[in-house]
């Protein structure tokens, strides 16, 4: 590089500060609050670039892990969960040596691979060298501005009219914490800031002296002691433009204006010059972690794919008693297992858990987005509101107002002593709104509800999910999912990310309305659909905490259906109760003394204000198989696999696949890289320990005292009781049944599919649709045989 | 064709457990709690039935140390049970239980202690044992940090307990706390009273958390949850209590008033604003602690010491449940903010009206005979408090006609009847501190007077400010107040600045870095 080019002055007419800022931004992942707190690929700013290569940057500028560290595989290999065979099959494809893998396998000490350089703030600086926290000072300041912002009812939104950064300058020229804390002046050093973000940012890194090399690294850094903001408010960026980085921009201008502050304030005794670390430690390489990833991984599988049957059985052509339609999460293999188990006539099909109604629910006075985050609302759906939101807001008032805060605990004292007992017996439960309140799909004059063509449009796609095309059965349940917890922060994580974190209950019963509906079955016709007079859609609701499916609306259904329903139901009965009895004993639940007793301990979890484990959530996810389900149906799949119904022969233009892969394949490998980052890193990358959880209204949690937003799942989700992980990090091992061709056709159509694949996201294989061989993609080579 | 994956899981070794750990596996940790329960709820019994206290083993059981002993008792099982549970997975859980345990028994033990080396004893026990588990997750900086602070607050109020206890004892031989009570309201000796009644009070003052020794308390979120219940619910009003049990001395010398008046009005004014903005809900309960305890003590300042034992007693209930629930998500409902002139006027009119529903309600108890400043601003904050009702009900417009007879309806309901309830409860708390009890003992003349202005005139201009905060966003001085009351008004730096030094000063070995 040309010596000029090191003057940061010349430096800047290279490059454009704006560029750079705006690329470090779209790094920081959206992360959703705890209304909807749906599962977020970590690491989505990364996806055009290799998984090692993101790695690195993971560890310079958060300082986390992305992928396990060698002591991991060394145990893994120990216990013998992967052997000779699949190291050497790792080692060529990532191009390591494999017997240098395999001696450092056999507890030889690791090589380093690379010289670890992490990129340092001038506040960390000198708090190395003085023994300071001015850093963490800064950083708390910050979070709180953050958290005060939230709690007043603004957002971190970039389109305000008052622009967060203008917000933040104000705030923080009045605030004297930080000049009280032993750095006077602070607020003087702020107010002489300019009052654009980037022109800010532009300031702050000449007063620092950030080379502009190093500015994304510098940026990045400086963004991580404000990481679980910036998601927030990536979020909210998000919602709008997925390609903006809206008030991310404005956190990184404050934390460099707080950072040069720091550096023209604190007493240091010599000028920080070097902007990383001058005592590098040497780290194993990222692709040795990597090669060994992938030798994990291939252990498991090869044990999947010899499960998954050779040749799919020609269905029969006969009609079936009852299809059963359950969302792709792990959690519905269990139960569509045992419920196929039980009768040759039931049939279940896996399809994403909104069955396709993109919609917006409106109850009482909150609305929310009931669709994968991916997918923006089409139409929006009213419940009839029967909750007055004033008692709540009455306690609020009265608790914090001065007075009647000293008084009510006076008055109210042994109400709180019988509201003890009363959580302390786990005997409150709570019914969800959406399950029972009266839904109306009629268009209304302000524009919610669903016109009759926007409802066969919606029945046509999702008759086409589904794979619809036999027989229809006379009963035809679609059975969405939600979780029940108490006192739990993190409770909507367990829920359905494909309803957007909330219930699946609601999009159910409004996906049966609409197949219900003569008109549209009239409609539906002439496209060629023919849904049987006699067939009947019922919603249900699958519990996933005590692993119980209710049907929903049953009382409104025809009673000549009354006996099949019940039929149906005692199936599902004894489906549960199977399911329930595999899955207890993970949580620590044994099954004994019968299954009624089984039920009502898991149900006291539910209900159990410490119970800090309700249950796994999606916890073990390591696959993704689009097939017929003939190919899978009786094999037991342990709980760890996402199931979507994918027939090629019936998808003859591939528009199904593209959909496939483009949705609920990316939502599948979101869900999976969040519980690995959280697995693999749970002090940066996960919410930390629930007991230590400090909830920050409605935005997240924050762990202790102090501190940033923590994103990404709770220790508790990924950890059992007795210490061991319950999740093991496995990248998404995604397997479709179709020719390569059409597989290579969706790829160079979906660019963010084709970031995952080949770059080593998800691990891709295909399964060919007339016989038992397997291929798998190989980035940057292709297709070879597995 | 059957095959399982679960994953192998990659097991971690449990560290091997401590000595403490390897002690408390001996004992039956859940018995604990249940069994001073059990006591607490035999010496109520004992006590309702009797009216003259019982002094045995150094403990003494009366009507005041029973039903504190009962509620610290109850609150412990719970918050016991609920650790046991909440902490499955910890590696040193059976740590943690074992000093849980141990809290909770050193807190009943105070509460109940008698002799006056049991009751110092006790109450530094308590102090050792909460700092171990306030220092639980020792892995965590910020956890020995605030630990250290809460440490060193706690020294000070031990070393004034030990100073008001030789006061006692050199002045008047006192080895218990019923002698220094009964000494207190006999004896003449003004100036050994006076010191005895300060010190005491400034030693309160230190324990419970008061502005500005109150930084740790809103720090101590480093804690497991029940930890947090169990402190706010059972711990800080230690000094309260008390505070109750040597009332004649509180009584008989009006600059405790004073001094008791004035930082309990400090930690209200400071406290009660942080908990209006603070997004974090278990901080906001603790600093929401720190105005209860404010409130508690200016009570005892106007020596309504059933008032006193009624809000302990009522705080603690809601505190521990408020923590142990601090994890439920609440609803989004966000309603539109009232205006200023209609919620400052709403407020007024209210009050006005409680006040008279309130009046006359005393007078129906009997409360309202002998009113002295200390009854009159007693009354004058529960009249502001039901006001507060009705700005809550009216404030919001609504459309809807139904609705807003509806809230009509509540308001006159609440004037009606909260008065009532409270007046019910003052009364029935002074019954049970015997007929040698008055609802409100306190004297007239200026020195009480101050004392009774001074906080309610803090209180009614904290309504008022609240009533008109959500018109004043937005504004310059709302915002600035915003601000400023986020942070405590920076007391809490302040006075953790000065901790730290007196750490340093003090410190022989370290591990953490602490400056700043």
């Amino acid at each position: 590089m040309p010596e000029i080019l090191r003057n940061p002055a010349l430096a800047r007419l290279a490059v454009p500060v704006a560029e750079d800022i705006a690329r470090a931004c779209l790094l920081i992942p959206p992360c959703w609050g705890l209304e909807s707190f749906v599962a977020v690929n970590p690491f989505v700013g990364h996806a055009p670039t290799p998984i090692d290569a993101a790695a690195r940057v993971v560890r310079d500028g958060l300082g986390a892990s992305l992928l396990p560290p060698v002591s991991h595989f060394r145990q893994r290999w120990l216990e013998g969960a992967f052997d000779r065979a699949d190291v050497e099959g790792a080692a060529r494809r990532v191009g390591v040596a494999s017997d240098a893998l395999e001696s450092m396998l056999n507890g030889h000490p690791t090589s380093p691979g690379r010289i670890e350089v992490p990129s340092r703030t001038a506040a960390e600086w000198i708090d190395w060298r003085e023994g300071t926290r001015w850093n963490q000072v800064v950083c708390d300041a910050l979070a709180r501005w953050c958290e005060m912002e939230h709690q007043s009812g603004r957002s971190l939104d970039a389109a305000d009219p008052a622009r967060p950064f203008a917000r933040w300058r104000a705030h923080a020229s009045v605030d004297l914490s930080i000049d009280i804390a032993g750095l006077p002046g602070f607020r003087d050093e702020i107010a002489l800031m300019p009052d654009d973000p980037d022109a800010a940012i532009e300031r702050a890194i000449d007063i620092i002296g950030v080379d502009f090399t190093e500015r994304d690294a510098a940026f990045l850094r400086l963004l991580s002691g404000i990481y679980g903001w910036a998601t927030h408010a990536r979020r909210i960026a998000w919602e709008r433009d997925r390609n903006d980085p809206g008030a991310v921009r404005d956190l990184l201008a404050a934390r460099a204006c707080a950072d040069a502050a720091v550096m023209r304030l604190a007493p240091s005794t010599g000028r920080a010059v070097a902007r990383r670390s001058s005592d590098p430690a040497p780290v194993g390489d990222e692709r040795i972690r990597l090669a060994l990833q992938e030798a994990s991984e291939d252990a498991y599988c090869r044990r999947l794919l010899q499960s998954v049957r050779a040749s799919a059985d020609a269905e029969p052509d006969l009609r079936p008693a009852m299809q059963a339609v359950f969302c792709i999460d792990v959690r519905s293999e269990p139960v569509r297992r045992h419920l196929e188990l039980l009768s040759p006539a039931v049939q279940t099909k896996g399809f994403a858990g909104f069955f396709g109604v993109a919609m917006e629910w409106s109850d009482a006075d909150t609305t929310s987005a009931r669709c994968p985050v991916l997918l923006k609302p089409a139409c929006s759906i009213q419940s009839e509101s029967r909750a007055d939101p004033l008692a709540a807001g009455l306690a609020t008032h009265l608790h914090k107002a001065p007075a009647s805060a000293f008084a009510s605990v006076e008055i109210a004292g042994l109400a709180y002593a019988a509201a003890m007992a009363i959580g302390e017996s786990c005997l409150a439960s709570r019914e969800r709104r959406e399950e029972c309140a009266p839904i109306c799909l009629d268009p209304e004059s302000d524009g919610s509800g669903l016109g009759l063509d926007a409802q066969v449009r919606t029945a046509e796609f999702m008759l086409r999910g589904m794979g619809m095309h036999g027989h229809i059965a006379p009963v035809v349940m679609l059975c969405g999912h939600s979780a029940r917890s108490a006192n739990n922060p993190h409770g909507t994580s367990l829920d359905c990310g494909a309803c957007g974190g909330h219930g699946g209950a609601a999009n159910a019963r409004v996906a049966c309305a609409i197949l219900n509906s003569p008109h549209v079955r009239d409609a539906l016709r002439p496209r060629g659909w023919r849904i049987p007079e006699d067939t009947l859609f019922v919603a249900a609701v699958h519990d996933t905490s005590d692993d119980s499916i209710r049907m929903l609306d049953s009382g409104a259904m025809p009673p000549s259906y009354a006996h099949a329903l019940r039929h149906a139901q005692q199936m599902l009965d004894d489906a549960c109760a199977a399911a329930r009895a595999e899955r207890a004993p993970s949580l620590g639940v044994r099954p004994r003394g019968g299954a009624r007793r089984l039920l009502a301990a898991l149900r006291r979890r539910t209900r159990d204000w410490a119970e800090v484990r309700p249950e796994w959530g999606l916890a073990g996810n390591a696959a993704f198989i689009a097939a017929r389900r003939s190919r899978t149906r009786g094999v037991d799949l342990g709980s760890r696999t996402f199931l979507h119904d994918y027939d090629a022969d019936a998808d003859t233009d591939g528009a199904l696949l593209d959909l496939i892969l483009s949705a609920p394949m990316v939502v599948a490998s979101w869900i999976n890289l969040q519980y690995l980052a959280s697995t693999v890193d749970p002090e940066v990358l996960g919410a930390g320990d629930k007991v230590l959880h400090n909830r920050i209204g409605r935005a997240g949690v924050a762990v202790g005292n102090g501190g940033d937003l923590r994103t990404g799942l709770p220790l508790q989700s990924v950890q059992a009781a007795d210490g061991s992980w319950r999740h093991e990090p496995l990248r998404l091992q995604v397997i479709v049944e179709a020719p390569t061709s059409r597989i290579d056709g969706v790829l160079a159509n979906q660019r963010h599919v084709a970031d995952l694949v080949e770059n080593g996201w998800v691990r891709l294989f295909a399964l060919d649709p007339q016989g038992g061989a397997h291929q798998r993609f190989v980035p940057g080579e292709g297709w070879e045989p597995a | 064709m059957d095959v399982v994956y679960q994953p192998s899981h990659v097991t971690r070794p449990m560290p091997l457990p401590g000595r403490a750990a390897r002690v408390a596996c001996a004992m039956p940790l859940q018995a604990v709690p249940w069994v001073l329960l059990a006591l607490a709820t035999g010496a109520v019994a004992w006590a309702a039935t009797h009216d003259a206290p019982a002094a045995t083993l150094g403990l003494c059981v009366d009507r005041v140390t029973s039903i504190v002993a009962l509620l610290v008792a109850g609150i412990g099982v719970v918050a016991c049970r609920y650790a046991e549970r909440c902490m499955v997975g910890h590696a040193r859980r059976r740590e943690f239980l074992a000093w849980m345990a141990a809290t909770v028994g050193c807190a009943v033990v105070l509460a109940m202690a008698d002799a006056l080396p049991l009751l110092i004893g006790a109450w530094i026990a308590l102090g050792t044992c909460l700092d171990r588990v306030l220092r639980f997750f020792r892995e965590r900086p910020e956890a020995s940090t605030a630990a250290r602070r809460a440490r060193t607050v706690s020294w000070i109020g031990d070393a004034l307990l030990v100073a008001a206890c030789a006061v006692a004892w050199g002045a008047w031989g006192s080895t218990s706390v019923t002698d220094a009570a009964a000494s207190a309201s006999t004896v003449r000796d003004g100036a050994a009273l006076t010191a005895f009644a300060l010190v005491l009070c400034a030693a309160v003052i230190v324990k419970s958390a008061q502005v500005p020794f109150h930084g740790w308390l809103p720090d101590t979120m480093e804690a497991p949850t029940p930890v947090s219940a169990l402190m706010h619910a059972g711990i800080v009003n230690a000094g309260g209590v008390l505070l109750i049990r040597l009332a004649p001395a509180i009584e008989r010398v009006p600059e405790s008033w004073l001094l008791l008046s004035a930082f309990g009005t400090a930690s209200m004014v400071v406290a009660a604003p942080a908990t209006w903005f603070g997004a974090r809900a278990k901080t906001a309960l603790a600093w929401s602690t720190v105005s209860q305890m404010g409130f508690m003590l200016v009570q005892c300042a106007l020596c309504a010491f059933p008032a006193a034992l009624l809000h302990i007693v009522g705080h603690g209930l809601y505190k521990a449940w408020s923590f142990l629930r601090a994890g439920e998500v609440p609803p989004a409902a966000r309603l539109p903010a009232p205006h200023a002139t209609r919620a400052l006027s709403l407020l007024l009119l209210g009050t006005v009206v409680s006040g008279l529903s309130l009046a006359a309600w005393a007078s129906a108890f009997g409360l309202a005979n002998g009113a002295g400043p200390g009854k009159v601003a007693l009354l004058a904050i529960v009249a502001i408090a039901v006001g507060q009702c009705w700005v809550a009900l009216l404030g919001r417009r609504r459309a809807c006609v139904r609705a807003t007879l509806a809230r009509v309806a509540a308001s006159a309901a609440c004037s009606a009847f909260a008065p009532a309830v409270a007046c019910a409860l003052y009364a029935a708390a002074a019954l049970w501190l015997g007929s040698a009890a008055p609802m409100v003992r306190q004297g007239s003349g200026t020195t009480a007077w101050i004392a009774a202005a001074v906080p309610v005139t803090a209180i009614a201009v904290l309504a008022a400010v609240h009533a008109a905060m959500p018109a004043l966003e937005g504004r310059r001085f709302g915002e600035r107040l915003r601000i400023h009351a986020m942070n405590g008004f920076y007391l809490g730096v302040i006075a953790n600045r000065a901790l730290d030094r007196v750490n340093d000063l003090f410190r022989t070995t370290t591990n953490g870095v602490t400056r700043a």
